[in-house]
Order: structure tokens, then C-alpha cells, then sequence
């Protein structure tokens, strides 16, 4: 049969536009402005690379280039989004890129299928009381006192939402968690378990946020009051605390992005609202980030017009050493440790010391926890870790 | 450099497309002069260094073919063809093959090298190799023109992973080749369908593969687990290669040649025997004509015949990779296909079609786990669990299944000749119905459409995307 000839226009046509387009987005990668970061990804997008004689006879100049090209490819951001779309609403699928689970309105981390290994549980237990048992010895030298808060991550709070076959991690939660209690108990290190404090309040995902892992100012404040109540019934240094009656309560009208859902693009219809806790005394205070005096007068960091809420709204996000100065010699010092589970602590807890230093081992790396105690003698040591981290030996964990 | 890159779609293909067709069909000589510098380029993106070894070869086999071709004396040909096929069979025992011979011997005291594997070496080595076997043997002719050789062994498409092209198959295009728009048209659809693959199928299932395979101690190989992630390797190394070689060929088809075909849906063999005439079809032909009927095929005796078929196995295993477990897939092959046919070949052919597709099916299936492993003891603790030696746990498994629903079920579906049934349906309706010639024109084309959309979208996404058969 005779192919007509209107099918050779037809195929010139597919091979024209294909070609086209390609030229299109080609010329588009090359002629627009680069961004250097992406946001939704939070991470840097590659630099162009670096020419030099090793790297293009071993390959890597060109390796670096695919990758330089990859991520500055015109409309890339267009198309993470479309892939995304197609993932949450057409395809619905369980797990979104191997990391977020949508379930039940909420976003949780996608958790592997390790198994329980009781002997190591063990040896991380005694190694994290060994550590704390040191520092609590050391505070306790000169007369102050050291507190270990675990507090719930997502996944703890969430372990219902969890589709029956994917992990929700509670076996390892309730191994490692009773390990380690067990042990501080037997080396007496002072402890506050918030998921008992947060279940005997309510529902425990009502003390956690349904797009990113860290809990609100809600969650923070009642760890805040749990530690200043527990401090106060060992007759430690509580003389100032912010009591329900001594604070406003405003959340935000922006929704609230998560990193859960920064992750999924923003496309997730979440309507969490994060919400800020304000003292209804003025208390005038200084803060230094890592030394420095910065000129925030506030330790929210409220976002712009109408634009997502982040985690970063307490405190600015993580910083490696932060120190609130009010000026109340007659009220004790604390140094609060740990991972971003402070930020939201540290928003409310500055309320009630002279001097609050914080400090995230994650990025300080100038001096050792025990250096820190012996140069500054702080009245209080609170040390916050979540669930996830209870038995990390590093950073946050030494 | 990957044809699933955002350079080679963005810059190396619009570049060569618009270069190659802005000179008329006559000028051949510029048009493979372009070729040839592009696939020099194409080459030289996986690191410079190792193109002064394609051009060593591209000059070896160049000279071979000129002595084989200008020599009257059959001893004089000869010794050019035993020169250059020890030289090739050198440069690939020394870059793909002197790490492992050496750690093997290590215990005679001499020193372990470490040599890095140039990309493609065991397919331009092959195809050199087969050109001036085939001047030797008088099935080619001779060719004068060093820019022609090295056009052909250099040939972006099937360079790095195939397929290996014999040069009587592109022995006259290469000098003299014409392109219609519909050829063009047809093999940039093809190279569509093989992106599409590539992206949206091969990938999900390597994600899966990977993970299963590489599960560490504390994580749990169940066996149905352990099953899962045998079929999305399965479904991963079948997708992911033959994508390539639907790239190479709608590429090679774009540029005027005509490569043939690498795999012909071999996952519905009915015998293993079957399934090698389906599987990387430019491989196992290069066995046979270059080594098993050389070595006497079957023409001196059931024991010789059983001999060159272990040999041929056992070099088949051996040219995927310097590895233990390659040769022991070559020889796993190698024994099922001798049993076939000196002992079960009766038997196969009295059971139901059903049946032989299913034990077909099976014995693939495990010989991809041990092609899969990184060592024989993997290999074995991993069939084990297969069979039982693992937990029950169910959980990831399910997961798995749910998350990849989609990629598994059109995953099945490609491995299936559907395309040439609905091919043949719509041929014959064409006679008389326009609904079905229109459907037959613009329904490629539509399909190659969307299937490129959503793989550009995952190419976007920088999702996982090695091709596994870059490594041999």
C-alpha cells in the first residue's frame, strides 16, 4: 500500500517540534540567569565546573558539566513539580521519593525495615548515660543540675497513621527508649520523658506537627513548663515561670510549609497554621548568634506577606550558638543543647533565665560540651533530644 | 556520556541533528566526518584518557583488515588476523581482565593490579574484532578508508553498550546510505520508546533491585522479598538494556543505518534454548560465527559438541565482567542449554507451551541472581532465602508491590509483544478502513509523545539512571 503523502508531512512535523523543543529549552538553559540554590530541595545547585587537564582526561569535568547542565535545565523546577503532581494525585502513591509518607493528612518520614537488634539498643544506652552521667557529675560539682528531655519526633507521635506495611518504628521506639530511662534511672542522671507528659495531656500527635518533624511552640511551651516543673519539685533553681495566665497565644495566618511539605513542593493541601507565644511582661534582651550581637529584637523570625510558614519562624532556624542576655542576675543561667527540637524551647524558655546559651554540637565545633560547662558554670543543663536521636553518640549526643 | 542525560537530549543530539541534515545527501563524506567527530566526542565525555585506547583499536583493526584484504598468501593473512585479534584480545585481557587473573593468582606472590574498565571496551572490541575476521574470511570486504573504520567501531549509538554491529550490516550504508523523513521519523520514535523505558520502567525497577539486593545485616531479607527484588531485577536488566539498543537502533536509523535487532521479547521464550535467540541477539550470534563454529560446533561429535558449548558459555559469562559470578552465570547457561538438548529437549517439547514458559521464566530468573550478586556466596544465601532460608515478614514486600504497582504492571506489559500484535491488527484492518491507517500513523506517534513528556520529567527529577550494561 502506498503511504500518502501527508503522512511524510506529519512525520517531518513530529521530527521538527521534537528537535524544536529540544533547541528551546537548550538555548533557554544557556541564556537565562542561574540560581545557585534551590529551595524546595534546599540544597545548592551545582557550579559550573572547573577545567583542568586531570579532571577531563579522567572524565570528571564532563561528569560535572552533565550535572551542572541537569540542574539549571530550563523549566527543571516545572518538571519536579508536574513528577510530584503525578505522584501525589494521579498515581497516589504510598511514599513520595522514597522519604515522605502521605497518610491520613499527615506527611511522616518513610522509616526502613531494620530490624531490632536488642544488643546494640543496649550498648547505646549505657554509652549515652555513660556520657551524661559524666556532664551531670561535672554540673553537679559546683552545684547546679543537669536535665535530659526526650521528646517525641513525628513518627512517635504518629505511629497510628502508619499503614500496617510500612514501619512506624515502634518497636525500636519502645526498645530504645526503656533502655535508656533504665539506664539513667540506674546511674540517677535527672530525666523528663515528654510522650508520657504529652500522652497524659491528650492525643500525642496534637504535640507534633503534620508536615515537618519537630513539634510547634504548643508542644514546646508544655516541654518547657514539664522541665521548669520538674526543676522546681527537685527544689532546683525555678523561681520565674511562665505560666499559662502569662502569655498570648497567636497563630499565623500563613499555612505552614513544613519540611515535609517543602519537600513535596508545597503541592500537599496541609492547612497546619504554626502559632507564636508572646509574654505579656516586656522583657527587654540581647542576643548574640555565635558571638555576635545580632539586631533581632525578637526570637521569631515571622514570615514575609503571605508566604509559607517554616520551622526557622523559632529562633531563625539552627544556629550553633546562641545566647539570649535579659539582665536578671537574680534569675538563674541555663545552657540548653540538642537538635532543632530546641528553637521552639528556646523561644519560651529565655523567659525565665538571666542568661540562656544554646548550643547545637551539630554545627558548634569550638569547644567540648564539658569545656562549655567549665568555662561558663551555668545553673542548669538541659540537654533536648528527640526519640529519633535517643541513642546517637555524636554531635547532640556526646 | 548517557543518552539519558539532559546533555546528550539538550545539546549533543540537537547539535549533531541540525549539523548532520545541513548538508545534502551526497556529500557522504562530510556527513561521516561529523559522525565520527561527535562519536569521538560522545566517547571522550567518559573521560579523554580512554580514547587514545579506542583509537589504538580503531588503528589495529584498520591494519588488520588492510593486511587481511591486500595479503595473497592465505599464511600471510592469517598472520595479520591472528595479530590483530591478539592485540584486541590483549588490550581487553589487560584493561578488563588483569585485576581479577591477578587477584586470583595472588597467592603466587605477584602484585594485584588495579586497572580501570574503559567504557564499552568488551563492544568495540568485539565489533573490531569481527570486521577483520570477516575480511579474513572474505565475508567483507576490505576498506581502504581508515575515517570509515573508525566510523564504524566508533559509532556513537552502539558504542558503549551495543548493539555489537557486524560490519556486512553496515558495510554499504557507511559509504552510501540514504535517509527518508520517515525513517527518521520511525527511528526517533523508537529512540523515544527506548528513553521512555529507560526512565519510566527500568529505573523504578533498578530503585527496587537496589535496594533488596543491597540490604545490609540488620535489615531483613524475607523470602518473599528476596522474590520481588529477583523479578525487578529481571524486569530491570531486560528494560533497561534492550532500551538501549531501541536508542542505538532509532538513532542509528536516524543517521541512515539499519542495526538489527538485539533482543526479540525474550521473556516469552518457551525454552532457555529459546531465550538465547531472543536475549542480546548481537552477542550470542557473535559467539556462535566467531567462536563455536570455529571451534567445530557440532560437526565432530556429541563430546566436542559439549565442549565448545561450555567454552562458549563460559567466554559469554566471562565478557560481561571480571567476576566469579559471571562465569558461573555463563556455565549455569551454559549446563540448562546442554541438558537441553542432549536430555530434556523431548520432554520440553511434549508439555504445554504454558509450562515451558513458566520453568523458562524460573531458571532466568535465578540466573540473574547470581549475575546480580557480587560474590558466590551472595548468590547462594540469596537463592537460600528464595527458597525459604528467610523470614516471613510481608511488609516491605507489599510496600514494594503497592508503590510500583503502576511500573510493574506496564513493566509486564512491555516485556510482551503487544506492540506487534496490535501492529499486525491494525495492518490488516488498514486495507480498508481509514479509522486504521490514521491510527497507524498517528498513534506512534501521539504514544511517543506523552511516553517522552513523562520521561523527560524523570529525567528532570535526576532519578536514578546508570545503564547497567555500560559496565561490560
Amino acid at each position: 500500500m502506498k503511504r500518502s503523502k501527508a503522512w511524510s508531512v506529519l512525520d517531518g512535523a513530529f521530527v521538527f517540534i521534537f528537535f524544536a523543543a529540544l533547541c528551546l529549552v537548550a538555548v533557554l538553559t544557556v541564556i537565562r540567569p542561574k540560581t545557585e540554590y534551590s529551595f524546595f530541595e534546599n540544597r545548592n545547585l551545582a557550579a559550573f565546573p572547573t577545567l583542568s587537564g586531570d579532571s577531563v582526561l579522567d572524565g570528571t569535568y564532563f561528569k560535572d558539566l552533565d550535572t551542572y547542565i541537569q540542574d539549571h535545565a530550563a523549566g527543571r523546577e516545572r518538571c519536579l513539580k508536574a513528577d510530584m503532581l503525578i505522584n501525589l494525585y494521579v498515581l497516589h502513591r504510598p511514599v513520595i521519593n522514597d522519604r515522605i509518607v502521605v497518610s491520613d493528612n499527615v506527611l511522616l518520614p518513610f522509616l526502613d525495615y531494620a530490624a531490632v537488634d536488642s544488643d546494640s539498643i543496649n550498648a547505646g544506652a549505657e554509652a549515652v548515660s555513660e556520657n551524661l552521667l559524666l556532664h551531670s557529675e561535672q554540673v553537679r560539682e559546683y552545684g547546679g543540675e543537669l536535665y535530659y528531655v526526650a521528646v517525641p519526633c513525628q513518627y512517635v507521635c504518629y505511629e497510628d497513621s502508619y499503614p500496617w506495611y510500612l514501619n512506624n518504628r515502634s518497636e525500636y521506639t519502645e526498645a530504645s527508649s526503656s533502655a535508656l530511662f533504665a539506664k539513667l534511672d540506674e546511674e540517677g542522671v535527672k530525666y523528663v520523658d515528654m510522650r508520657n507528659v504529652f500522652a497524659e495531656s491528650g492525643p500525642l500527635p496534637e504535640y507534633s506537627s503534620s508536615v515537618d518533624n519537630h513539634f510547634g511552640i504548643e508542644g514546646a511551651y508544655k516541654t518547657y513548663r514539664a522541665v521548669m516543673d520538674r526543676i522546681k519539685e527537685d527544689g532546683g533553681p525555678a523561681d520565674l515561670i511562665l505560666g499559662d495566665a502569662d502569655y498570648e497565644l497567636e497563630y499565623l495566618p500563613n499555612k505552614y510549609l513544613g519540611s515535609r511539605g517543602r519537600q513535596l513542593f508545597g503541592l500537599w493541601d496541609g492547612d497546619e497554621k504554626l502559632a507564636v507565644i508572646r509574654p505579656k511582661e516586656d522583657v527587654p534582651f540581647e542576643r548574640f548568634d555565635n558571638g555576635k550581637e545580632t539586631a533581632a529584637s525578637w526570637v521569631y523570625y515571622l514570615p514575609q506577606g503571605n508566604s509559607e510558614a517554616l520551622y526557622s519562624l523559632y529562633m531563625g532556624g539552627d544556629v550553633a550558638m546562641t545566647e539570649i542576655r535579659t539582665g536578671r542576675g537574680d534569675l538563674p543561667d541555663v545552657l540548653i543543647y540538642g537538635d532543632s527540637f530546641t528553637n521552639a524551647v528556646e523561644c519560651v524558655a529565655w523567659y525565665s533565665f538571666d542568661t540562656t546559651l544554646t548550643v547545637d554540637f551539630r554545627y558548634y565545633k569550638d569547644k567540648t560540651l564539658s569545656e562549655l560547662i567549665e568555662e561558663r558554670k551555668p545553673d542548669l543543663v538541659i540537654c533536648i533530644r528527640d526519640y529519633e536521636a535517643l541513642l546517637a553518640p555524636f554531635d547532640n549526643g556526646q | 556520556m548517557l543518552f539519558s542525560s539532559s546533555t546528550f537530549l539538550l545539546f549533543f543530539l540537537p547539535a549533531l541533528f541540525i549539523l548532520y541534515y545541513a548538508f545534502p545527501k551526497k556529500w557522504i563524506n562530510v556527513k561521516n566526518l561529523i559522525l565520527l567527530s561527535f562519536s569521538i566526542v560522545f566517547y571522550a565525555f567518559g573521560g579523554v584518557r580512554f580514547l587514545f585506547l579506542l583509537l589504538a583499536s580503531i588503528l589495529v583493526n584498520y591494519l588488520g583488515g588492510l593486511g587481511c584484504g591486500l595479503a595473497v598468501k592465505k599464511g600471510s593473512k592469517k598472520t595479520f588476523l591472528i595479530l590483530a585479534v591478539a592485540v584486541n584480545l590483549g588490550l581487553l585481557a589487560y584493561f578488563k581482565y588483569a585485576g581479577f587473573f591477578t587477584e586470583a593468582l595472588a597467592f603466587t606472590g605477584i602484585p594485584i593490579l588495579k586497572v580501570t574498565l574503559p567504557i564499552g571496551i568488551s563492544f568495540f572490541t568485539f565489533q573490531g574484532m569481527s570486521y577483520v575476521i570477516d575480511v579474513y574470511r572474505g565475508d567483507a570486504g576490505m576498506q581502504r578508508d581508515p575515517l570509515k573504520v573508525a566510523l564504524y567501531v566508533s559509532l556513537f549509538p552502539q558504542l558503549v553498550a551495543g548493539p555489537i554491529v557486524r560490519y556486512t550490516t553496515v558495510e554499504k550504508e557507511i559509504s552510501a546510505r540514504s535517509t527518508t523523513i520517515a525513517d527518521v521519523s520511525r527511528g526517533l520514535q523508537r529512540f523515544i520508546l527506548g528513553f521512555g523505558k529507560k526512565m519510566l520502567l527500568a529505573n523504578a525497577m533498578g530503585a527496587i533491585a537496589d535496594k533488596v539486593f543491597g540490604l545490609t545485616g540488620n535489615e531483613i531479607l524475607s523470602t518473599p522479598l528476596a522474590w520481588v527484588g529477583a523479578i525487578a531485577y529481571t524486569l530491570q536488566i531486560y528494560l533497561d538494556f534492550s532500551a538501549y539498543s531501541d536508542m542505538a537502533i532509532g538513532m542509528g536509523r536516524m543517521f541512515g543505518f539499519h542495526f538489527l535487532e538485539n533482543f526479540d521479547y525474550p521473556y516469552t521464550a518457551s525454552s532457555v534454548t529459546d531465550f538465547w535467540r531472543r536475549w542480546h541477539i548481537s552477542l550470542s550470534t557473535w559467539f556462535r560465527d566467531y567462536v563455536y563454529i570455529p571451534l567445530g560446533g557440532n560437526r565432530r561429535g556429541k563430546g566436542r559438541q559439549i565442549f565448545n558449548l561450555a567454552v562458549v558459555w563460559a567466554l559469554t559469562g566471562l565478557w560481561h565482567g571480571a567476576n566469579w559470578t559471571f562465569i558461573v552465570w555463563g556455565l549455569y547457561f551454559g549446563i540448562i542449554l546442554i541438558l537441553e538438548k542432549f536430555v530434556f529437549g523431548g520432554f520440553l517439547k511434549k508439555i504445554p507451551a504454558f509450562f515451558g514458559h513458566i520453568l523458562t521464566l524460573f531458571i532466568v530468573i535465578i540466573s540473574w541472581v547470581i549475575f546480580r550478586s557480587d560474590s558466590i556466596s551472595d548468590a547462594i544465601r540469596y537463592v537460600g532465602v528464595m527458597f525459604g532460608a528467610g523470614g516471613g515478614d510481608v511488609r516491605e514486600t507489599v510496600y514494594f508491590l503497592i508503590e510500583y504497582l503502576p511500573e510493574f504492571v506496564l513493566c509486564i506489559v512491555a516485556c510482551l509483544p503487544l506492540k506487534k500484535v496490535v501492529e499486525r491488527a491494525l495492518g490488516k484492518k488498514a486495507e480498508k478502513s481509514r479509522f486504521a491507517r490514521v491510527l497507524i500513523e498517528i498513534g506512534p506517534k501521539l504514544f511517543a509523545a506523552v511516553v517522552f513528556a513523562l520521561a523527560y520529567l524523570k529525567l528532570a527529577t535526576g532519578s536514578f539512571n546508570p545503564f547497567i550494561y555500560f559496565q561490560f
